[in-house]
């Protein structure tokens, strides 16, 4: 963690500094803007992946929190709504918050996956595969055939699995840098 | 690299409280009225079968879209969701059900789906900023909802900072323009130009806010919430 002595703490017990929570909050405002920058221009389904997965590994990477992640997605899922941005009206929440609970679920289970490439590249590619689960949610509420949810999800799954992993790539050496300059 | 319209939507505006161009628009509905009807045609709509029901529901939606004083042009942005949906669902359902039967089901379901969408959109988009904040920080605790509301207001401010590093580093030559993204061998370069400066500075700034907030006498105990106007006045 980064840690700051005369930093005021919130959720004390947990020692997540005002910093750290700052530092979130930029991590959550940056994967917004990035889906915003890019929404018209590829048009691919699960391309949003591409900086969402590398964004949240990264909060989680440089603040020792354990629920680095999952803060980062529902402050990001919070400004979507006050935004008003996306198709899914409150939904979106779950948009970023299951990718960021995978994350520290994955993280919490193994501490050393941020270190290595391939650790990086199966979180990510879990995390995007939560993508499915919000896919399929809303077609199943509607009563879409269980045949046509599960090729549309899966469809949609593979594109974010895809782009997630390939993001996620960046993440070690950044992680390696910042450690070396005494940064994190 | 990065566009505008987020620099539009995330405005100091949405923390100091200032009226947004729907409240100054003059009477609209209720907030709470605006939810309970969003979230009551969005169910119907899940459970809605058949076209009469579907008609009965674009009225509903028509009706709050005039209510809530929105913008008409949220329409053509739902008519553009409902191509793309329309397109991959009914394409899977004629595969599946053949001709006769999967276009009508797959447009069926489609606008289904729109019609659960649309009072969300319609709701998130008339209701003022100011009171989506007040809103979130009644639901959230003081301390997330402060986060939440100096974020907003500080990230044009990072995004400037990040805008003139992409600048200086595109200016050296580094090779960290949008289309090379898709090339992985000049991923380095992004880690190297703009990935590790840019934490940096994200994390440069958050240290002086967190300062500055101390110095205002922000602790969890005075649960404050936003970064008070008259603290710049």
């Amino acid at each position: 963690m980064i840690v700051n002595s005369n930093d005021p703490s919130l959720f004390g017990r947990f020692h997540l500094s005002l910093r750290d929570a700052m530092f979130l909050g930029f991590c959550a405002a940056l994967i917004l803007a990035l889906r915003m920058a890019f929404r018209w221009h590829l048009g691919i389904s699960g391309h949003a992946m591409f900086f969402t997965i590398p964004l949240l590994l990264l909060a989680r990477g440089c603040v020792t929190f354990p629920w680095a992640a999952s803060c980062t997605g529902a402050l990001a899922g919070c400004m979507a709504m006050l935004l008003g941005m996306g198709k899914g009206g409150p939904l979106i929440l779950l948009k970023f918050l299951l990718p960021a609970l995978c994350v520290d679920a994955a993280i919490w289970l193994f501490p050393l996956l941020l270190t290595s490439l391939v650790g990086c590249m199966a979180v990510a590619a879990i995390s995007a595969a939560s993508k499915f689960i919000n896919a399929a949610l809303a077609e199943w509420l509607l009563g879409i055939d269980i045949a046509i949810i599960l090729q549309h999800a899966l469809l949609e799954t593979a594109g974010a699995v895809l782009f997630g992993v390939a993001g996620s790539m960046l993440v070690p050496s950044t992680l390696k840098k910042l450690k070396a300059r005494g940064v994190i | 690299m990065f566009g505008s319209r987020f620099d539009e939507g995330v405005s100091p505006r949405v923390c100091l409280g200032r009226k947004s161009g729907v409240e100054a628009a003059g009477w609209s509905l209720p907030l709470a009225a605006k939810l309970l009807i969003a979230f009551a045609l969005s169910g119907l709509a899940v459970a809605c079968r058949g076209w009469l029901g579907i008609a009965g529901l674009l009225l509903g939606n028509l009706g709050l879209l005039v209510l809530s004083r929105a913008d008409w042009a949220i329409l053509l942005q739902a008519g553009r969701l409902l191509i793309g949906q329309s397109l991959i669902l009914v394409s899977l359902y004629v595969i599946r059900f053949g001709w006769a039967q999967g276009i009508a089901a797959g447009a069926q379901l489609s606008c289904q789906l729109l019609l659960a969408f649309l009072p969300g959109m319609i709701a998130l988009q008339t209701i003022p900023r100011s009171q989506l904040t007040s809103l979130l920080a009644r639901l959230l605790p003081s301390q997330g909802a402060f986060v939440l509301a100096t974020t907003l207001h500080f990230f044009p401010l990072l995004l400037r900072e990040m805008k003139t590093l992409y600048a200086s580093q595109v200016l050296r030559g580094c090779r960290i323009m949008p289309r090379d993204l898709f090339k992985p061998w000049c991923w380095q370069d992004f880690v190297q130009a703009l990935l590790v400066p840019a934490v940096v500075l994200a994390l440069a700034l958050a240290g002086d806010i967190a300062l500055a907030a101390k110095a205002r006498e922000f602790t969890p105990q005075r649960q404050r919430t936003i970064w008070l106007s008259e603290d710049r006045q």
